[in-house]
């Protein structure tokens, strides 16, 4: 689906939403929850943290929405208040540290080879992830998961797009640095 | 080759004449091929990787947690209040109506009180079939209401929960 019908539709539901159509708000929140929760998950390394990050987005936006600029792109505006709302619950909170489940326990009976070097990739970049600064995890995601353009990045964080493009590339580099790291750390336990 | 263009050349953001060089390098130089190849390989696994999703109740608690203030909105609400309202100007029309008593109102400190017509009111609730009329329209007004704040919104719960 091209950029232009999903603003479409996210348009149609916002009209929707503010004629007082409560399964409209129901619908858009189905189609963003996942990115959402993505986003504050990645910030926070904590799903609870992280559920309550993205809840709190939803409900700023559903307050707002009648505030909202119309012209500009729904998903720019909401992951700007999920950003948000996810480093007003890292202040709020103190930051959790999650157990890490051993990489042994990803591995299920029925996984082929492919299966099982692909979830250990997404293993080991999570735990990379896990290593850097909210702002560096904020640039990464932000890039890769929905592929905004680094001018959407810097409308969401609030930042020039050169600035997005240098931060990028210094949180892409430490992220290449933590799992090299990691990777090192694996061997040498094996040993 | 810096790092930020290494990255530029993985984007697909890179000048003509840093690919040119990048091509170039990949073929004579063998550390420089396993550093982008590093690179690359990093590139494509976040490319690929998915989202997670919240627990299975994020969208009923977010809806909970928004329903005072959709409720707010529906003119449901205002229900009792109404009921109220027009219980109240249904009193005060059937004591203005009420026929005046050829007996002497007792003298008390609220004139008000005095122009009741309290005799024509126990005289009109004797009559069995203005009582029960009264008392039906209440019940009536009752499971409306029932049915509009109780039954309605569990059914259309439980319809939205079963899909």
């Amino acid at each position: 689906m091209d950029q232009i019908a999903i603003i479409d539709i996210d348009a149609e539901r916002i009209e929707r939403i503010l004629k007082g159509d409560a399964t409209a708000f129901r619908e858009l929140v189905n189609r963003h929850k996942d990115y959402a929760f993505t986003l504050a998950y990645r910030i926070l390394n904590s799903r609870e943290d992280a559920e309550e990050a993205a809840q709190d987005a939803f409900v700023r936006a559903y307050n707002g929405l009648s505030a909202f600029n119309r012209d500009a792109k729904f998903t720019t505006w909401l992951y700007r208040i999920v950003v948000n709302c996810a480093l007003t619950v890292q202040q709020r909170r103190k930051m959790r540290t999650e157990d890490v489940d051993n990489v042994r326990t990803l591995r299920g009976a029925n996984d082929t080879t492919d299966n099982l070097k692909h979830k250990e990739q997404k293993y080991y970049i999570q735990k990379a992830l896990k290593l850097l600064s909210p702002d560096d995890v904020t640039m990464i995601t932000l890039f890769y998961l929905k592929e905004n353009s680094l001018e959407e990045i810097g409308d969401i964080v609030g930042i020039e797009t050169n600035t997005v493009k240098v931060k990028l590339h210094r949180a892409r580099k430490r992220l290449a640095d933590a799992m090299q790291t990691l990777l090192k750390g694996e061997a040498k336990s094996l040993l | 080759m810096t790092e930020e263009q290494i990255w530029d050349i993985l984007d697909g953001n890179a000048l003509p004449e840093v690919q040119k060089e990048h091509a170039q390098l990949l073929k004579t130089d063998a550390e420089y091929r396993a550093h982008f190849d590093s690179y690359a390989t990093l590139h494509d696994q976040l490319c690929h990787l998915d989202l997670d999703a919240p627990s299975m109740r994020f969208e009923q608690n977010l809806m909970e947690r928004l329903k005072p203030e959709v409720k707010t909105k529906h003119s449901t609400d205002r229900l009792p209040l109404f009921f109220l309202a027009a219980m109240s100007v249904l009193a005060a029309i059937v004591l203005a109506l009420m026929p005046k008593s050829s007996a002497p109102t007792p003298k008390t400190d609220f004139p008000l009180l005095e122009s009741l017509n309290t005799e024509g009111v126990t005289a009109w609730f004797s009559n069995p079939i203005l009582f029960y009329s009264f008392i039906l329209i209440n019940a009536l007004l009752f499971f409306v209401i029932l049915d509009k704040k109780v039954f309605k919104p569990f059914f259309e719960k439980k319809m939205r929960d079963n899909g």
